[in-house]
């Protein structure tokens, strides 16, 4: 078999089973975008739908219109890239998708658009990315109520997305989004959800939960850079290479920087072979060399990250040796390499 | 208009021109990995435009090339003259986004996950599509220059899965959401910014190019 991706949807869906009972009464909204950080969107939301998930965060209209295929009406699919062009808005009101808005400009183009489309407004909290600002909030939210009273549109939720630098600057930005909320409340506006915690914050700050939750890495067991590993959660997921070459002291597998595993690596890190833990050598373009063992033969697996069954590092070990964050080494992997599954996927 | 979004053109006539230089030093090009994320067809076109009969091909792809004159055999020599990823270069990709939106950002306050960055003066800010998730190296942020309707605007903060902020300056008011953003190559500014990448992260400029090439819509040009 060639360098793959193996995803063991029966690890995702104890994660997710573990993000759901933590997080309780909060509902759970789960991230697929980027092909579901990498392991693939159709499997991984059909399982996640599977196992009780009917919130989806697909950023893109193209993943939500994915996932609506997948899950079928009912389930809630949230996009929050902007949308400047209104094809992509008629799709997104085709598909029944709920929209994140966080620039009045974006806000305008979908009054336009007439379709009475749900949206979610968001205010920036400090972030500044995407997202109102504070000063302007109240005009905002009082433009959003008029459209609402046209019905043009329905504004069905409040939320922010909160920077992580220290539990203080996220105090204060949880500050700022409480008053965005009373001002959205006293302009008429009456949304079902408020929302600002992802992966990290849900677990660790239990007043940031609000209504919903938006979690991606933990879904998919992956560990917050710097932070802890947390019972009930692993890796789904296992980068797998194959030994295509045994020269002298090293082996060559099949994976390298042009399938997304970065160069830098190389000479950084452990990773698992049948033998155990092994240096990875140098991360060419096609191919790796990693240090050889007894035995060692063509056809032999290496595991470049994963649940550690191998003596592997889980993705964000791996990731922390080159200063970043395990979710770069899985969205990073090339779209054309292989992804294969294990686990049932039942039907509710 | 598009879906916005991070895509790249591949010149036809740079990986002709790339094709000529190679075969000239001797070089034996690599094609795999779908030519190092420029597409296969455009590579092999290229070299069978340049009258190159040899490249290193992926396995599958083997006996479709040899059947269209193409022979698999052994990489020899640096691949990256064929592409333009040598240094100094002018790479045959060139990779380009729009602005999303923008909004003012006042002295003192920071910018996205861990407010690595923080405005020394009031100055306006445009959110960008693309990031690590689309193949832009989260190493970047902080680093690395872009180029908006022709000026140089440094990247701000970290980079995050979908998206990035540039500094667009005082006078930044005037970009309008859908203003084209060019990351590296092309012809304008931006055109050897994989010199700078490559050096803010010690990464190579195949594995910077090729993995966003193999990550976004992707079309050829002349």
């Amino acid at each position: 078999m060639p360098a793959r991706l193996a995803v063991d949807l029966d690890r995702l869906r104890e994660n997710l089973a573990t993000v759901r009972r933590t997080v309780s009464p909060a509902e759970t909204l789960f991230v697929v975008k980027n092909d579901a950080y990498g392991h693939g969107l159709e499997p991984v939301a059909e399982a996640a739908s599977a196992a009780g998930i009917d919130w989806f965060g697909s950023f893109d209209i193209d993943s939500g219109l994915r996932v609506r295929r997948v899950v079928g009406g009912g389930s809630r699919i949230f996009a929050w890239t902007t949308i400047l062009d209104a094809d992509s808005l008629q799709g997104a009101a085709d598909a029944d998708l709920d929209l994140g808005v966080g620039d009045a400009a974006y806000l305008e183009r979908i009054i336009a658009a007439d379709r009475h489309l749900r949206v979610h407004l968001k205010v920036d909290t400090g972030l500044h990315r995407n997202g109102v600002r504070p000063e302007e909030w109240s005009d905002v939210v009082a433009r959003a109520a008029r459209a609402e009273a046209d019905g043009r549109i329905r504004v069905v939720g409040l939320w922010t997305h909160i920077a992580e630098t220290s539990d203080a600057d996220d105090d204060a930005s949880r500050a700022l989004f409480l008053d965005a909320v009373a001002i959205a409340r006293a302009a008429g506006l009456t949304p079902d959800v408020r929302h600002l915690a992802a992966s990290a914050a849900a677990f660790a700050r239990p007043e940031f939960r609000d209504d919903l939750v938006r979690v991606g890495a933990f879904g998919y067991g992956i560990r917050s850079a710097g932070g802890p590993d947390l019972p009930g959660i692993s890796p789904a997921a296992t980068l797998v290479a194959d030994v295509i070459d045994v020269a002298g002291d090293r082996v060559v597998i099949d994976i390298g920087s042009l399938d997304g595993v970065p160069s830098a690596l190389g000479g950084r890190v452990t990773v698992g072979t049948d033998a155990g833990a092994r240096r990875l050598l140098t991360v060419d373009g096609a191919t790796s060399t990693v240090a050889g063992y007894p035995g060692a033969r063509v056809e032999d697996r290496v595991y470049i990250f994963g649940p550690g069954a191998h003596g592997e590092h889980s993705a964000t070990t791996v990731a922390e040796s080159i200063d970043t964050v395990g979710e770069e080494l899985l969205v990073r992997l090339r779209p054309g390499l292989e992804r294969s599954y294990t686990g049932a996927i039942t039907p509710r | 208009m598009t879906p916005a979004g991070l895509s790249v053109e591949v010149s036809d006539g740079a990986l002709v021109t790339g094709a000529r230089a190679a075969a000239a030093a001797g070089i034996v090009v690599d094609l795999r990995r779908d030519a190092w994320g420029h597409g296969i067809d455009a590579g092999v076109r290229a070299l069978l435009a340049a009258g190159v009969d040899r490249a290193c091909v992926e396995p599958a792809d083997a006996p479709r090339l040899r059947a269209a004159g193409l022979h698999g055999v052994a990489p020899h020599g640096d691949s990256a003259v064929f592409y333009g990823l040598s240094a100094g270069a002018d790479p045959a990709m060139h990779a380009s986004s729009c602005i999303l939106s923008t909004k003012p950002l006042r002295a003192g306050e920071g910018v996205s996950y861990g407010y690595t960055h923080r405005a020394a003066a009031d100055t306006w800010i445009g959110l960008v599509a693309g990031g690590y998730g689309q193949g832009v190296a989260r190493a970047l942020g902080n680093r690395i220059s872009v180029c908006v309707e022709g000026r140089m605007c440094p990247v701000v903060g970290r980079i995050a899965m979908d998206v990035c902020v540039v500094d667009l300056g005082p006078d930044g008011s005037s970009v309008v959401p859908g203003a084209p953003v060019s990351l590296f190559g092309g012809d304008g500014p931006a055109r050897r910014s994989l010199d700078s990448w490559a050096e803010a992260t010690g990464w190579t400029r195949a594995e910077l190019a090729g993995v966003i090439g193999a990550c976004v819509p992707r079309r050829s040009v002349a």
